[in-house]
């Protein structure tokens, strides 16, 4: 009977079904399930808007909420802790609201953000390591550098990290600038919690190959030595793109 | 596991993301903090509640743990919160007589439960369950409620009188729940405040609501009522003072204006402490 209960209660907030107790029961019923399914909407709404900030901003407080509401119908939070919630929204915005072209990318890195933001805490390998010798001896040629926990290496179609800036800065008049400039050439971005706070970096391609290479575990001399852009080390490990260094 | 000892009758402070690098900071006397526990499972605000804890006592309120679900608690999500505890040490854990969870979809809202015979064993299984985790009893607070099931036939009070009979866990009275699900069913506040089972009251908890379509809504973003603190007196004189707090979670003050709230508790602890003594 409970079971039945809680499934019912389940579909009349997420779908709108009609609730478990027929709403002409009793006077006043309906505003009564009324509340749950505000609070029900306006939770995920509050928590979506806390994940996906600028994509929250640039579409409005009701627009976001109707695309809430939508996605929380068939996707609802899968586990109790909401800061993990909202993998695939960016998806659905994306078929439920297709122009512009650009929100995909904006909501991406939204969502990198947020993962970033709670990912579990690790210790960074700072620039000091390159001045210990560990590249040069006889061990570096299988050294490999594990990503920082926080770590996510973004390949964008458009421009958005302006964007999202003024978005998040709260300046309306930067952000309509900024959204007439967002084009289609492509940003890679990494976007990690690191030692410098939440930080979003526009990397060059090379770079961005590079961090891609190191992250995915190939080994630090076998990148390097193709490398076009060996500083770049240097600039991952002052950001603390890395929390291990281990040779295989 | 034990945790940090108890915590006298004072008023503490509910904690939420806004205000942690203020409280770590801050040399404001605050004798304990409150937290929700699902908010500090992991980044920077584990991270704080970890450095905060070493100089405050802390209370874990959890939100998620669903106790009224028939198919029972999430087990994952019971050991992270678990873990939690054990690094935390809390003085106090809590949760609440409602359920979130069914089929895997977490409903992210406290739901109401019929109150019934297989509500009790439920709850009460799941209370066990919650209790062997966390290695210690645990607090149960009441809901606020906006319907009145047709399944239910057990009155609030009996039921959580024999919730805390068969688990052994004590009960968080919120107060500011009587007055809403009171005036909602017009039931009388001070009957139902007297349903509860004064003994196992180990907190109190208070917060501002909503009027809307004839409803009072526990909305938490307002100042306490007058009737919400009009009843917290009577529970200190009945019942007499525990640890106590006021909550916000949306439109939240500075700390300067939680802490000003929180005084206002604690000058009511002190002065239903004087009255005890007279």
């Amino acid at each position: 009977m409970l079971l039945e209960f809680q499934r019912d209660f389940a579909a009349f907030l997420m779908r709108g079904a009609p609730p478990p107790v027929a709403i002409d029961r009793a006077p006043g019923n309906a505003a009564r399930y009324g509340v749950y399914r505000r609070n029900f909407a306006g939770n995920l709404t509050g928590a979506l808007g806390g994940a996906y900030p600028a994509l929250h901003r640039v579409l409005g407080d009701a627009m976001f909420a109707d695309l809430v509401i939508g996605f929380a119908a068939t996707n609802p939070p899968a586990e109790a802790d909401l800061h993990r919630y909202g993998e695939g929204f960016a998806l659905h915005v994306s078929r439920t609201a297709p122009e512009p072209a650009w929100l995909l990318d904006l909501a991406r890195v939204d969502w990198a953000a947020t993962c970033a933001l709670h990912a579990p805490d690790a210790p960074a390998i700072g620039p000091d390591m390159l001045d210990t010798g560990l590249l040069a001896n006889a061990g570096a040629r299988r050294l490999v550098l594990r990503p920082h926990p926080s770590l996510r290496l973004l390949a964008l179609g458009h421009r958005v990290r302006a964007l999202r800036g003024a978005l998040l800065a709260g300046d309306d008049a930067a952000a309509l600038d900024a959204s007439r400039e967002v084009s289609a050439d492509g940003e890679n971005l990494a976007v990690l919690r690191g030692t410098e706070g939440m930080t979003v970096l526009d990397l060059p391609t090379a770079s961005f190959r590079l961090a891609t290479c190191l992250a995915g575990g190939v080994a630090v001399a076998e990148v390097m030595a193709g490398a076009t852009d060996a500083e770049a080390l240097g600039l991952f490990l002052y950001h603390g793109f890395f929390s291990e260094a281990e040779v295989v | 596991m034990t945790g940090q000892g108890p915590i006298p009758a004072v008023a503490g402070l509910g904690l939420r993301f806004a205000h942690l690098g203020e409280v770590i900071a801050t040399e404001a006397a605050i004798p304990f903090v409150e937290v929700h526990g699902e908010n500090h499972l992991s980044g920077p605000a584990g991270v704080a509640l970890e450095v905060i804890r070493q100089d405050r006592a802390v209370s874990l309120h959890c939100v998620g743990l669903s106790l009224g679900s028939a198919q029972g608690v999430d087990e994952t999500h019971l050991q992270r919160l678990a873990e939690l505890a054990r690094r935390v040490e809390p003085a106090l854990v809590s949760e609440h007589l409602a359920w979130n969870a069914v089929d895997h979809a977490h409903l992210a809202d406290l739901l109401p439960l019929p109150l019934n015979r297989e509500s009790l064993d439920v709850v009460c299984h799941n209370v066990e369950r919650m209790q062997e985790a966390f290695g210690r009893a645990v607090l149960i607070e009441n809901p606020s409620t906006y319907v009145q099931l047709p399944q239910s036939d057990i009155p609030e009070g009996a039921f959580m009188t024999e919730l805390c009979r068969r688990t052994g866990c004590g009960m968080l009275c919120d107060i500011a729940n009587i007055v809403v699900s009171c005036h909602n069913h017009g039931w009388d506040p001070l009957a139902h405040l007297a349903s509860f089972p004064a003994h196992a009251i180990g907190e109190y908890h208070l917060a501002g609501h909503e009027r809307a379509e004839g409803l009072l809504i526990d909305t938490h973003d307002r100042d306490i009522s007058a009737a919400t603190w009009a009843l917290f007196d009577v529970a200190l004189a009945t019942i007499g003072p525990r640890p106590a707090l006021a909550e916000r979670d949306r439109a939240l003050p500075s700390l300067d204006g939680m802490l000003a709230e929180m005084a206002m508790v604690q000058a009511r602890l002190d002065r239903a402490g004087r009255r005890g003594a007279a």
